[in-house]
């Protein structure tokens, strides 16, 4: 496959084959940061954080993606992505991220007993990937 | 020995229930069919992510808390069952199944339901139940399975049990479902020899090892206890299904039946009529004839 430009990816959820493609790369968000994964890269099991799952088209068009935390997967022969939960630009209700946004960051500033903060947390980072996928798309990426 | 009328009603019920029953045997047949899918769906994720765990174990030196092998004390057992009866055997034959399993335990059993019937049934017969969830819904939501399972890693990690097992009924086919009862908690890394061979390749992690554990392992028992659950619904959904075939089957042998009942009935009563009104004429006309 030496001179391919393109490699296959694939999303999974537990519930369905999500999204899958050829791409030219894809920016993940990583626990540790974020990385991108380029055409050969070596084998390499990455986990993720909820966030914006950037891929780049054949054709050079961008699809983003919002990922509920998972992992990045480069075999030799196809990249996938394992995650709870994808969601496509089209499919993000904006104004109910946006609600859960303010419920997280309510309670992470308000501490008050009885508040699980990881999960608190986890859905702030959930919510803030949705609107940040929704922001992209809308702004004229495609 | 009823009455024409007595039988009459009789069929009439007979065949409103037969209605009922024909109904949720279609209802249960395209739930099923939902539920397969699902079943198939999840397939793809789950052999992935075992692969990933296979090698992560392979690449040696896996150490986590959920790996941990510890004395036992206490066994914790999750009974998956169905909120909703008229199943046939399905909830009985996974609870023989965990009767068994707890009979041949040699320390103290907690038991943890799903299902209502499951609950239903130990509690009628005084066992205590540690902690209950409601049956998931039908599109067995990441929320639902995630509660479960947030509640079984912390109970082993908390040390209340040393082992977990989950008793479910696996689907094999419309016509069979088998009751299992399969070890949980410890974690058991599935070897190479398990999966179909594939191509391996030397995989770098990040974060290294047992960080990437940390969110691996919790993402592992999930996908075990999504696919025992959607299991058990697809055998729920067919014993359901075959059950209700079978009452729609009986319901119409009957309706024949007493169909054929009312009808000799009827006939005997015409009969009875007919002979009544001959021996009157009869009578009447020797009558007529003595007079004369």
């Amino acid at each position: 496959m030496a001179g391919e430009r393109t490699y296959r990816l694939e999303v999974l959820t537990l519930q369905r084959m999500f999204w899958q493609g050829d791409v030219r790369f894809v920016i993940a968000p990583g626990q540790e940061g974020l990385f991108e994964v380029l055409v050969g890269h070596a084998p390499y099991v990455f986990a993720l954080k909820p966030g914006v799952l950037h891929v780049r088209l054949p054709d050079e068009r961008n699809q983003y993606m919002a990922v509920g935390g998972g992992f990045l997967v480069v075999q030799p022969d196809r990249t996938s992505v394992l995650t709870r939960s994808a969601e496509l630009p089209e499919e993000i209700d904006v104004a109910r991220a946006q609600r859960a946004r303010e419920r997280a960051e309510k309670r992470l500033t308000e501490r008050s007993e009885g508040v699980d903060v990881p999960r608190a947390q986890a859905a702030l980072a959930r919510a803030l990937a949705r609107l940040k996928v929704a922001e992209y798309a809308s702004a004229g990426a495609r | 020995m009823p009455s024409a009328r007595d039988i009459r009603r009789r069929i009439r019920g007979v065949r409103n229930i037969k209605q009922v029953t024909r109904a949720m045997n279609m209802i249960a047949a395209a739930r099923l069919r939902r539920a397969q899918a699902k079943a198939e769906a999840a397939r793809p994720y789950a052999q992935r992510l075992t692969e990933i765990l296979t090698d992560v174990a392979a690449a040696g030196g896996a150490r986590h808390p959920l790996l941990e092998r510890r004395e036992v004390r206490r066994v914790g057992l999750v009974i998956i069952t169905s909120d909703r009866g008229l199943a046939g055997a399905f909830n009985a034959n996974i609870l023989r199944e965990a009767g068994h399993f707890v009979a041949q335990q040699r320390v103290p059993t907690g038991i943890i339901t799903v299902g209502k019937k499951g609950r239903d049934f130990l509690r009628a017969r005084g066992v205590t139940v540690d902690e209950h969830f409601p049956q998931p819904s039908r599109d067995v939501r990441l929320e639902e399975v995630g509660a479960i399972r947030k509640r079984i890693i912390g109970d082993f990690l908390s040390g209340r049990y040393d082992q977990v097992w989950l008793a479910y009924a696996q689907f094999i086919s419309v016509l069979k479902s088998v009751p299992v009862v399969i070890p949980l908690l410890p974690l058991e890394p599935p070897t190479e020899a398990a999966g179909a061979p594939r191509q391996r390749a030397a995989y770098q992690f990040e974060p290294a090892g047992d960080a990437l554990l940390e969110t691996l392992l919790p993402q592992y028992v999930e996908v075990v206890l999504y696919r025992a659950l959607v299991e058990s619904l697809a055998s729920e959904q067919a014993a359901r299904m075959v059950a209700m075939k079978a009452a729609t089957d009986s319901a119409s042998e009957m309706i024949e039946n007493l169909t054929r009942e009312y009808n000799r009935m009827r006939q005997d009563a015409i009969t009875k009529q007919l002979l009544e009104v001959v021996s009157g004429a009869d009578a009447l006309a020797k009558a007529e004839q003595e007079m004369a």
